[in-house]
């Protein structure tokens, strides 16, 4: 397990960049302001999670990496003092353990949205443009981090969709079923 | 503000309770709102969302104000559920028996009051984990040991009340606890053992004192609120030795475990040995989906390919020597030649990249971890509800015991997914009922299964040694023996230390008096 403070960008079109790069136009992400810590979460041992994870720091958004080994103590170690906005794909237990963890702590759950590989395809159940990530086979947990940046960022109510993806295969180190998360403590709202 | 009121209160009247809690404590530790609420949830339970949820929480930091609490309680007859970490998501978390119930909760009372490096024990307060107490003993530079559960933020005092077992040689968890203080449902605070007497030295070192012992009266149990427990450490041995057997046919587990009895009884193996079976064993590498993405139990062609590309049997056996290395190298000679005397057994003393044999190693040495977390991955979505009965250390019982939970395994659709841990004259079988706890259908299988599970191995002659809330009445029933009268003993003590019946009620099927016949 490792962490390490990352300097958050100040470009703040930076998110935008990422976005397009994967294709999937301008997205209304909301702008890190100058008091919001961004926490990412990254389960090193997923491959999806550190697509996400590269997604996300690409784009500025996160401002300290917290990455967790197969062990998972990471979670116990790192989510003791966090505050601010926590992110993370993660698998489910790892998921479950961060919620516990913040949320016992004081943390409000944002986001939850799951990634269930069945049949050869991915099923994503989100919130916002399904279509952008039904679109994609292995490139989804990037379409993901940027979908979830803009609703992190919406101050409208979040639509729910369910999507599911081309015939992929599932890659051999992958949990098969995701969430992709975002809790908030107080203070630090959008 | 949470809509839930306790049952049989008045809703004046547990608000007014809620202001008194709040003048104990200070309003920012009384709970009433969704939010600090919905972390007392079981986030794995096999019942629909919306069961056993609390009205509030209290979190207080001392004996003083869980005193005044229960005084409070008391007064307008509120119940109350007591959780120390409420980490145990195989048996219902910190979730209450029931909805409306005050959660009492001590993760603040989380101080390592005593590690003594001498005499090998820590006197704790509830709310302390594995993991910190071991950061604690690595931070003083202590060479004592802990011996954990397998999940690293388990509670070191809670795991022991509940009967729980690590697979370090202190792995019998209530065995090793040693003194505790306790708080009883009129305020009274009691110390047990030699704590009893006045400026006692030796509350610690013996369990044994003047009188009877009423340790276990507190553990599985809702007679009083326990504030602080001894735990006996393990010293750091000069030598260690882990290894890991694989045995390829299921109906070796009879054989493995004739084996294990002598090596066990004579402390040759000192440790809880274990004996995983193969799913258990993927689980901490692989999924199932992707070795077979259909409905129903594994074939028999998917668990032979998960069997050869992970290296693995159909059971999988850890354990571990420890002491001087000359004592390791004389045992480890009887323990190879008995072991590996199974046919097709196979001796790995490492395993690289292997995530399973890396938490197991660290737990058999004292490492807190979370690793056992990632098995939840087999299925997806995490549910999991674990069926835990008793058998003796014999191999025709381990058997018997595994083909009847199998055959009811598979014919539910489930995977048998279990292992199975050696005490000091018991076996520890835990079958992992896991399921996706968005599938609603699969979530009613498992509780129905884990209902007729319940009855089959009471037939049979088993019990459970400690269970999930939804089946903790069900389990009680099963001990009948003169007409339930172990149980009637519990009511009767009950009544007596608790009449108000405040504390836990419904804990292990303990019930008070008024709630006795509408339970």
């Amino acid at each position: 397990m490792m962490a390490w403070k990352l300097r958050r960008r100040d470009v703040l079109g930076a998110g935008a960049l990422g976005t397009a790069a994967v294709g999937l136009g301008t997205l209304a992400r909301s702008e890190p302001g100058p008091n919001r810590t961004v926490t990412l979460v990254e389960e090193s041992g997923v491959p999806e999670s550190r697509q996400f994870a590269s997604a996300m720091i690409d784009s500025g958004f996160a401002g300290e990496v917290i990455r967790i080994d197969r062990s998972l103590n990471g979670l116990l170690h790192e989510l003791e003092t966090t505050t601010g906005t926590i992110i993370g794909m993660t698998s489910d237990p790892a998921a479950m353990i961060a919620g516990q963890l913040l949320g016992e702590r004081g943390a409000h759950a944002r986001h939850f949205w799951q990634h269930h590989y069945t049949d050869g395809r991915w099923r994503h159940r989100t919130q916002g443009g399904a279509r952008l990530i039904g679109s994609t086979t292995h490139a989804w947990p990037v379409a993901i981090a940027h979908q979830l940046q803009s609703a992190i960022g919406s101050r409208s109510p979040q639509v729910s969709n369910a999507c599911t993806s081309g015939v992929c295969a599932l890659l051999a180190s992958s949990p098969g079923m995701l969430v992709s998360w975002v809790y908030e403590f107080e203070g630090y709202q959008s | 503000m949470s809509s839930i009121v306790p049952q049989g209160v008045a809703a004046a009247d547990f608000s007014n309770a809620l202001d008194e809690f709040a003048g104990v404590v200070g309003k920012d530790r009384v709970y009433v709102d969704e939010q600090p609420l919905s972390s007392y949830r079981d986030a794995y339970s096999p019942l629909a969302d919306g069961e056993f949820l609390p009205s509030a929480a209290v979190a207080p930091d001392g004996v003083e104000q869980i005193q005044n609490i229960l005084k409070i309680a008391n007064a307008y007859k509120i119940p109350i559920w007591t959780i120390g970490t409420g980490r145990n998501f195989a048996y219902g978390g910190p979730a209450p028996r029931k909805s409306g119930y005050v959660m009492l909760d001590l993760r603040r009372m989380n101080r390592i009051i005593e590690v003594n490096e001498k005499y090998g024990y820590a006197l704790v307060e509830p709310g302390v984990s594995y993991m910190q107490l071991y950061r604690h003993l690595r931070a003083i530079g202590s060479k004592l040991w802990i011996d954990p559960a397998a999940p690293a933020w388990g509670g070191v005092m809670g795991n022991a009340l509940e009967h729980g077992a690590g697979y370090t040689p202190y792995g019998d968890h209530f065995i090793m606890q040693c003194g505790m203080e306790v708080v009883l449902a009129d305020g009274e605070v009691v110390r047990t053992g030699q704590g009893a007497l006045a400026g006692s030295k030796h509350w610690q070192v013996t369990k044994h004192a003047a009188g009877p012992q009423f340790d276990g009266m507190f553990t599985q149990s809702n007679f009083g609120v326990v504030t602080k427990m001894g735990i006996w450490l393990m010293p750091e041995p000069p030598g260690y030795k882990p290894f890991m057997i694989t045995y390829q046919r299921e109906e070796d587990l009879e054989a493995i475990f004739e084996i294990t009895r002598p090596l066990k009884v004579n402390q040759i193996i000192p440790n809880a040995a274990v004996a995983v079976d193969l799913l258990w064993e993927a689980s901490a590498k692989t999924t199932r989906r992707h070795y077979f993405d259909g409905k129903g139990p594994l074939p028999q062609s998917a668990r032979t390919r998960i069997a050869s590309d992970l290296h693995l049997g159909m059971w999988n056996y850890y354990g571990a020597l420890y002491g001087p290395p000359p004592v390791i190298a004389n045992n480890w000679k009887i323990v190879e030649d008995a072991l590996m005397s199974i046919p097709g057994a196979k001796l790995y003393l490492d395993r690289e990249n292997d995530p399973a044999w890396d938490y197991r190693v660290r737990l058999m040495r004292g490492e807190p971890n979370m690793t056992e977390f990632s098995i939840m991955n087999w299925i997806g979505g995490g549910g999991h509800v674990n069926f835990s009965p008793i058998s003796a250390p014999s191999g025709a019982e381990a058997l018997a015991q595994y083909n009847m939970i199998k055959r009811r395994c598979h014919e539910y659709g489930f995977d048998y997914i279990g292992e199975f841990l050696v005490g000091w004259r018991d076996m520890h079988h835990i079958l992992m009922i896991m399921y996706d706890r968005a599938d609603e259908a699969m979530r009613k299988s498992a509780y129905d299964l884990f209902g007729l599970l319940v009855d089959e191995a009471a037939e049979g002659g088993f019990g459970e040694y400690r269970t999930h809330l939804a089946f903790m009445d069900q389990i009680a029933k099963t001990y009948k023996h003169n007409d339930g009268a172990l149980w009637d003993l519990h009511h009767r003590i009950k009544d007596v230390m608790d009449p108000n019946g405040i504390l836990s009620p419904g804990k292990q099927g303990i019930w008070p008096k008024a709630l006795r016949e509408t339970s």
